[in-house]
């Protein structure tokens, strides 16, 4: 599958909706000291994640807020909902390159991130190119992509953080 | 200001400390503490912060679980009488010292109103004291001062996250 990048993803009230709620001060984050799975990881790799819906259970009272964007997507099945908070870094880090896993099996599916605000972190999805494909972070823009190929994130130096939603499903 | 080493006994620290750095924990993403005299980068100011207890609305925000497993042992061993206000703060890695403004944490003439800040983690983060006194983050180390001696904290470059616990108590 070839990714696509769909600008203006939700529409303004529904897109306020979630921006509004994951930038408030009480909404809860939380610390992951890995980000790609992988043994050994750098130490200034590391983030924060709200987990809204996994292994076919919600997993936060906010799930309602996202019901938008599973509409959006005509989700057959839906896998894992979850929200990345990458704090801005003096220099911009590229995070190891991972895949998506379901129930613990590498297996095709697709991938939405939806940018949550405009900053100059990407994701880079690899391809036969050096550089891969790479996709800046534009607020309300989403990236529907094969979450099984190698594909990482990076943080960001001109805003206080990068935050994004990532969707696996079918 | 006073630093007192190995402040609680090894196991009850060590339940402490795995609660804190866990990714089951909830912090919440706080901006705009630093004042406009702060002479660095308006994007390294954020952190992230679970308030226990907060002195407004003197209203417990944890469950029994972080006051049972958290609070309690530090207060029992601290032998307060009574808690004003107390806060977890997480800061992550901003790969530069960046301090916050000088600040007392209660304007009162009373000296029996406390400060205990105690340390989660070991790493190069400290905090400073106005009278040229710095205390450095050693995990389960505790530095007491009066809540009216001011001081700052400075972030780690060293280790992904500094967590301390701090406490205003009587």
């Amino acid at each position: 599958m070839k990714p696509k990048i769909i600008k203006s993803f939700l529409s303004k009230t529904n897109f306020k909706n979630i921006e509004n709620l994951v930038t408030k001060d009480n909404f809860p984050w939380y610390y992951s000291p890995n980000i790609s799975g992988i043994n050994g990881e750098n130490k200034n790799h590391h983030y924060f994640t709200h987990l809204v819906f996994c292994n076919g259970q919600v997993n936060s009272t906010y799930f309602e807020y996202f019901k938008s964007i599973l509409d959006k997507l005509k989700i057959k099945k839906l896998h894992r909902i979850k929200l990345n908070f990458y704090h801005n870094t003096q220099k911009l880090i590229v995070h190891h390159p991972h895949v998506d896993y379901i129930e613990d099996k590498v297996k095709s599916h697709k991938g939405c991130i939806l940018g949550l605000n405009t900053c100059d972190g990407y994701t880079i999805i690899e391809n036969k190119t050096k550089n891969g494909f790479r996709v800046k972070s534009i607020k309300n823009q989403a990236l529907i992509f094969d979450p099984s190929v190698p594909h990482s994130s990076t943080s960001c130096t001109d805003s206080r953080a990068r935050i994004n939603i990532n969707i696996n499903y079918e | 200001m006073k630093i007192i080493k190995d402040f609680l006994p090894k196991k009850q620290f060590k339940n402490i400390q795995s609660i804190l750095m866990s990714s089951a924990f909830p912090y919440y993403y706080q901006n705009n503490y630093l004042d406009e005299k702060h002479e660095g980068n308006v994007l390294e100011d954020y952190f992230f912060v679970h308030i226990i207890k907060d002195q407004i609305d003197s209203k417990l925000n944890s469950n029994k679980n972080v006051l049972k497993n958290i609070l309690d042992p530090i207060m029992l061993k601290l032998q307060a009488n009574d808690l004003i206000r107390a806060k977890i703060n997480l800061y992550p890695n901003q790969h530069k010292h960046v301090r916050s403004n000088w600040h007392i944490d209660q304007t009162t003439n009373n000296e029996n109103v406390k400060v205990a800040i105690f340390c989660v983690n070991t790493c190069n983060g400290y905090t400073d004291f106005k009278t040229g006194q710095k205390a450095p983050s050693v995990e389960n180390s505790i530095i007491l001062s009066n809540a009216n001696e001011t001081h700052r904290s400075v972030t780690q470059t060293d280790t992904k996250t500094r967590i301390n616990i701090n406490i205003n108590y009587t």
